[in-house]
């Protein structure tokens, strides 16, 4: 929904070959009516709405909602898919895999391009064999827990990681409480794109964890993974100023 | 940007979203709530098809 006349919708779905409604909110009635007006807007650019999704459950009801503070910032039809319909994809571009103390650690972005405020998720699939298990977080002091770190890169925003819930474990002898993983573990990381021009951008990423038996613990491990990521020309646009 | 919370705009979580009733792109008349016909959706906001 955006606030274009049915004629420019008309155009751009004729020449995207758009098969989805795009709803024509001239005079932005439902944009204003609904809260999402951007009032910082002016001028010619009065009346566009804060850019976001709504989710809408069989019987109406919103059953999530995503708003972003510029228009510049997306997710992939992916990452839509996956973190905002909750739907798994399997789609797995250009894994890499590394792995140590027999715990393999494969990574992958939701899309196998970037291009200029694109947010793409960095998936880390973490498999520990049967009779290990690896730390969660919260953790007692002294103890690693499976963390993903991403080396900084300016103008690329690593958001906070996801992670799935761990189980409790009691360690026989010990008071602490601890949570742990077994099996498949999957870690997700959104990473936003805010970089033009800037060719292939390449994510260095570092998997650590503690890998336990049932009675003793091995070294704390961490494993190094590149993610070469190219850069998608925007279409048919005319490049950001800097 | 300044003071806006970009996590609570516009209706609720839980909430029922209102109705819309617009023009598609075809200039045919779309009610989301019918239209969609106990389908779940997702409804996107944009800034503009045009530029």
């Amino acid at each position: 929904m955006s606030y274009d006349s049915v004629e420019v919708l008309a155009g751009f779905a004729a020449k995207y070959g758009i098969q989805y409604p795009l709803l024509s909110d001239e005079g932005s009635v439902v944009i204003r009516a609904l809260g999402l007006l951007n009032e910082q807007a002016a001028e010619q650019v009065a009346g566009i709405p804060h850019p976001g999704t709504f989710v809408l459950n069989a019987d109406g009801t919103v059953r999530s909602k995503q708003f972003y503070e510029s228009y510049r910032e997306r997710d992939t039809g992916v990452g839509v898919l996956e973190h905002i319909l909750g739907r798994s994809s399997a789609a797995k571009p250009g894994p890499v895999e590394e792995s140590s103390d027999g715990v393999a650690v494969r990574a992958w972005l939701d899309h196998d391009t970037y291009s200029w405020g694109q947010r793409l998720w960095l998936n880390v699939e973490v498999d520990i064999p049967e009779g290990l298990h690896v730390y969660g977080s919260p953790i007692p002091d002294g103890y690693y827990p499976l963390a993903v770190e991403i080396e900084p890169i300016e103008r690329v925003v690593v958001g906070e990681a996801e992670f799935p819930p761990a189980v409790p474990f009691r360690v026989e002898g010990l008071d602490e409480a601890f949570v742990v993983y077994e099996g498949q573990v999957r870690v997700s990381v959104p990473v936003t794109f805010m970089v033009v021009d800037a060719g292939p951008v390449e994510l260095r990423l570092r998997v650590s964890f503690q890998a336990c038996t049932a009675s003793e613990c091995l070294m704390p491990q961490s494993v190094a993974l590149v993610l070469s990521v190219p850069e998608a020309p925007l279409v048919e646009r005319p490049k950001p100023k800097a | 940007m300044t003071d806006v919370d970009f996590q609570n705009l516009g209706p609720a979580v839980g909430e029922a979203f209102p109705g819309v009733q617009l023009a598609d792109y075809d200039g045919s008349a779309f009610d989301l709530h019918e239209d969609r016909a106990g389908r779940p959706a997702l409804v996107v906001f944009y800034r503009s098809a045009r530029w």
